[in-house]
């Protein structure tokens, strides 16, 4: 049976040739006209520790949501397999090195106790021996999966006979082997695979050579298993897609709103938006050149935001990437932004806290963080986006915001987001458009704050025979300190009422979305990056006889309380869910504080993993049917 | 040393991932160690190592994954471990590895 | 449009107490902006929080009061992202050397062309004459409960070993001569340092006038200082002399220039040879909008230019 949609996972040492795995997969899988979602899991941790990507594959759509159990286990190492076998669906297929057969979860120094435990307690409830081969065997015997042993050693020799090999590359060769046995089970013309190889390793055309020679070696000796998982022919129906990382769409988004100035203080999930806009800091076009921008590795977050906010007044698109550690120090720079009415995007890419947390793992916890930190009232705004699509829209989007209305944006987003690979179609940049707000000429009587307007026209420093005063006091229209009661009134009042402005005038369409069908018997609301698997969820409950609505939240702040409202009227409150990557779910407290709407049903997830479809569905199905109101997802390795 | 084959020679380095290959520093090229050995083996003894100890200030200890860098270590870890002079880190470790803190 | 002669103050009313530094330091400013005929358009002065960061008011250019230390990080995002702009940071002792301590070293580092005026008066002057970083051990100025018991840090040798390339003391009650130190380091191209003395009248009672009338010394008045780094091979032998000179504090207190290196490249420089055509084409004036308000890059140069994100799906099949 030709199967729709593929879901599987490549396990092995953080380091050891994953990264590279996934790509040339990806790419092989993008010619082919499949649609990919990949998500990377890793420690805080530069090589040695377990990571493993974990992949949806359809020949119908483009993927929005992952999947357990998966159809295939490519497993680099033992502890690839002693921490995924269970996850390995019935009749699915685990790819190994026949070398770890006689490993046993005692022999793997790297794997962490709690989860050797429950690993050897799993085992000792089933009643098998703790070591790889057991497992296999009861696997293939109890199960119907198929183990795939291969002998890396004995194809690198193979390999190392006809080629010079450089002991340095061999990751690259061992990718090879994962990648093109893969493609073999999922039954895939291995000229996208040859693709594959071309676009990785492009410029170094001996690894392309000496990978294909390996695709060879590999076909002839895995015959037996080719089409094991056969995945149908594609019928997606698109002649290109963009192969990207939502970090890479922001920055791509920023480049086309025409940032000039980015600043960042290194730290994941946010420290590769950066490289690539430095990687494109000039761009040689057609004769000319686009740009520059500058991309600053400032000291601290604080000299990241405060630097960013310089630029700013001079004119320049400016922004700033962080993750949550570093948005706490940017606080004291958002104040001085609303006191200042500063243009400034700051792009905040969440990740499991508090304190460090998990540095490299999923989190929706920094909401209330965006939403309300800093001392004092002043405007701003905090934009969400659901997929990498609409992350490239909406970094747009925060900029045309921050210089309307004078304020700073925050971009809010995550690492599930950040860092997952996906097949996404081309943007569409006539929809595209650049709004730099009110600007002035300035001239000798020239008022910064000048309160005439709510938004008062914006000259730039080093304007033509203007001068002008910026002041973290309370000022007056020049930007000189005066505390004067009345003065504080207008132009306290000037800096807040700008939200109101923004709340009337932002389009529906950046506000909020909604997905499914039309007077639904239940509402799912949520926020970035659960919308993939909300809306995969929605087609799965519709098979189930549910009709159901996804809401996305993408203004979280100002609240849309008008569009919100009118959603929620025809909706029986108790048929409505809110979701998010939390322990609190605290959309659902947002939504009660500027709408009074009390959402009671919720599902968490705070294990720093993403929430997948099935355990997602099943939540979803047990608060419909029951009284139970809070539903916490733990899927995961 | 738990096994016969290039990972008790001396010449021997192996890759970070792969220990079964890596890098002959007498043949200066990738060699495959797992079973049968060449005729320029030499095994390797606990005071090659402790010279490598002293002269560079780290040993590695294969089976545990673990950097040794006293001699009450090396002698614990020698006798039932593999362990080595040096290890050759792959060069896509750079490309490899996330932005993980 | 340079200003006739004193319009470079604004008509504020300077709310200093009688008898501050500040003053001098004002006016030594204003008389070098003055003196330089820079037009106040393209001036920026960046002050940070505290007595000093209300300069920025009181001088008619530009001006930007920002956040407790943090002047020298707004000033950078000022100056790169506009280098035609002469940029001018006021600080605190406090300001600068303690909360705001990991700029002031990493403006060094970088040589950005930006000079760093301190306010350096040992005290934190409004919130009432607490301790600042480089207030001398054991010193109990009135405003103290107790003797200080931290160290000081030496603005000169900070200020130095961070690599600035132009580093002077002046003495606030000094004004012509702080006004030559001040064109001068608004001349240099490279991260510019001046520690202003600058006595406290209202919480300081021992870093007062009189105080530093005994002990100050200039530079150029001992017999042939010459603080200029003639090439690589004099950088070391001008170093030690200005820490040499930069140590002294008891008995003498040297003002003037320590030292002046312009064989360093200044951080626009830099930049400039990884960025073609910056600094004319900067951030601030680069093109991000074509015709009716789309962006430059577009749906004919988008793919183009991201083309290592974009896959063609193989054809047929």
């Amino acid at each position: 049976m030709e199967l729709n949609e593929v879901s599987l996972i490549l396990g092995g040492a953080q380091g050891s040739g994953l990264e590279a795995s996934m790509l040339i997969l990806s790419r092989a899988l993008a010619y082919g006209g499949y649609g990919v979602i990949a998500d990377r899991e890793y420690y805080s941790n530069i090589t040695g520790r377990h990571s493993y990507i974990h992949m949806n594959v359809s020949a119908t759509n483009i993927p929005r949501s992952l999947r357990y159990p998966v159809n295939l286990l490519a497993a680099m190492d033992s502890e690839s397999i002693f921490t995924h076998f269970n996850d390995v669906a019935n009749g699915g297929v685990i790819i190994y090195d026949r070398g770890v057969d006689g490993k046993r979860i005692s022999d793997v120094p790297s794997m962490e106790d709690a989860l050797k435990l429950r690993v050897l307690k799993h085992l000792q409830d089933l009643n098998i021996e703790s070591d790889v081969a057991s497992i296999l065997t009861y696997l293939e015997k109890e199960r119907r999966i198929t183990r795939v042993g291969v002998d890396f050693t004995r194809w690198l020799r193979m390999l190392a006979s006809k080629f010079e090999l450089q002991p340095r590359v061999l990751s690259r060769y061992v990718s090879g082997i994962i990648v093109v046995t893969t493609a073999l089970i999922l039954g895939l013309d291995l000229e996208y695979v040859k693709y594959g190889f071309e676009a990785q390793f492009g410029n170094r055309k001996e690894i392309v050579k000496e990978n294909l020679y390996l695709m060879d070696l590999i076909k002839e000796d895995l015959n037996q298993y080719g089409g094991l998982l056969q995945i149908k022919k594609p019928t997606i129906n698109s002649d290109k897609v963009m192969l990207a990382t939502g970090n890479d769409f922001v920055a791509i988004g920023k480049i086309v709103a025409g940032v000039r100035y980015q600043s960042y203080y290194p730290i994941t999930p946010a420290a590769d938006e950066s490289f690539l806009l430095e990687k494109f800091e000039v761009i040689e076009y057609d004769g000319d050149v686009i740009g520059p921008i500058i991309v600053m590795q400032t000291e601290d977050e604080i000299a990241a935001i405060t630097s960013a906010m310089g630029a700013s007044l001079t004119g320049s698109r400016s922004s700033t990437a962080t993750s949550g550690p570093g948005f706490d120090l940017m606080v004291e720079g958002l104040s001085w932004a609303g006191m200042n009415e500063v243009p400034i995007v700051i792009t905040y890419y969440q990740r499991g806290g508090p304190s460090t947390g998990q540095p490299t793992r999923g989190s929706q916890s920094d909401l209330f963080n965006a939403a309300f930190s800093a001392h004092g009232e002043f405007a701003r705004v905090v934009l969400s986006s659901g997929d990498h699509l609409e992350a490239f829209y909406d970094t747009v989007n925060a900029f045309n915001i921050a210089e309307r209305y004078q304020v700073p944006v925050i971009h809010l987003l995550d690492k599930f987001l950040a860092n997952s690979l996906a097949t996404v179609p081309v943007p569409d940049l006539s929809k595209v458009t650049i709004d730099r707000g009110f600007t002035s000429n300035g001239g000798k009587d020239y008022k910064r704050f000048d309160l005439n307007h709510k938004i008062s026209p914006r000259a730039f420093l080093g304007t033509l025979n203007t001068v002008m005063w910026y002041s973290g006091d309370e000022h007056d229209e020049y930007g000189h300190i005066v505390e004067d009661p009345e003065n504080r009134i207008s132009m306290y009042s000037k800096r807040i009422e700008k939200l109101q402005i923004i709340e009337s005038e932002v389009p529906e369409e950046i506000k909020l979305r909604l997905y499914g069908e039309g007077s639904p018997d239940y509402l799912i609301v949520g926020w970035g990056s659960v919308k993939g698997v909300a809306l995969d969820a929605l087609d799965e409950l519709r098979k189930a006889g549910y009709r159901g609505m996804y809401l996305d939240m993408k203004m979280l702040y100002p609240f849309p309380k008008k569009e919100f409202l009118k959603v929620i009227s025809g909706v029986d409150p108790s048929r409505v869910i809110a979701v998010e990557h939390s322990y609190n779910v605290s959309i659902s407290d947002l939504i009660s504080m500027s709408t009074n709407v009390k959402i009671v049903k919720k599902v968490a997830k705070f294990t720093g993993r993403p929430m997948v479809l099935n355990e997602f569905v099943e939540a979803i199905i047990k608060l419909l049917t029951s009284k139970e109101e809070y539903k916490v997802l733990r899927y995961g390795a | 040393m738990s096994k016969v084959g290039c990972l008790c020679c001396l010449y021997f380095k192996p890759h970070i991932y792969v220990s079964s290959a890596g890098y002959c520093s007498l043949k200066g090229r990738c060699v495959f160690g797992d079973g049968v050995v060449c005729g320029e083996y030499r095994d390797k003894v606990i005071d090659d190592l402790k010279k490598v100890l002293s002269d560079v200030g780290w040993v590695y200890c294969v089976t545990c994954r673990k950097t040794l860098v006293d001699e009450f270590e090396l002698e614990d870890h020698f006798n039932s471990h593999d362990v080595v002079a040096d290890v050759l880190i792959d060069e896509a470790v750079s490309d490899e590895a996330p932005s993980a803190d | 449009m340079v200003p006739e002669v004193n319009s470079y103050k604004t008509d504020l009313w300077v709310d200093w107490c009688p008898g501050c530094g500040n003053f001098g330091i004002l006016t030594a400013v204003t008389k070098a902006l003055e003196e330089l005929k820079l037009e106040p358009s393209r001036t920026v002065i960046v002050s940070g929080i505290g007595c000093s960061g209300k300069i920025a008011h009181f001088v008619n250019v530009n001006g930007v009061h920002t956040l407790h230390g943090r002047a020298i990080p707004f000033a950078m995002g000022i100056k790169l992202a506009n280098p035609d702009l002469t940029v001018i940071v006021h600080g605190g002792d406090g300001d600068l050397l303690s909360i705001g301590g990991a700029h002031f070293v990493a403006l060094g580092r970088r040589n950005l062309d930006v000079v760093v005026v301190m306010h350096d008066n040992g005290v934190y002057g409004l919130t009432k004459g607490q301790a600042s970083p480089t207030l001398q051990l054991g010193v109990k100025t009135k405003s103290l409960a107790k003797t200080n018991i931290q160290q000081p840090v030496n603005p000169i040798l900070l200020a130095l070993a961070s690599g600035y390339t132009f580093v002077a003391r002046g003495y606030a009650l000094d004004v012509n001569h702080l006004k030559e130190i001040f064109k001068k380091a608004i001349t240099h191209r490279g991260a510019a340092f001046v520690d202003v003395l600058q006595p406290c009248v209202t919480f300081n009672d021992v870093l007062t006038a009189d105080y530093y009338r005994k002990r100050i010394h200039k530079l150029e008045d001992e017999g042939g200082w010459d603080p200029l780094v003639k090439d690589i091979d004099d950088r070391r032998s001008k170093l030690f002399k200005a820490i040499e000179k930069g140590l002294e504090w008891d008995s003498k207190i040297y003002t003037g220039i320590f030292y002046l290196d312009n064989s360093v490249m200044a951080f626009e420089e830099r930049l400039s040879e990884r960025l073609s055509r910056y600094p004319l084409r900067n951030p601030s004036n680069s093109k991000i909008v074509a015709d009716n308000s789309r962006p430059i890059i577009g749906s004919d140069n988008f793919e183009k230019i991201f083309k290592d994100f974009v896959v063609y799906v193989r054809k047929g099949g």
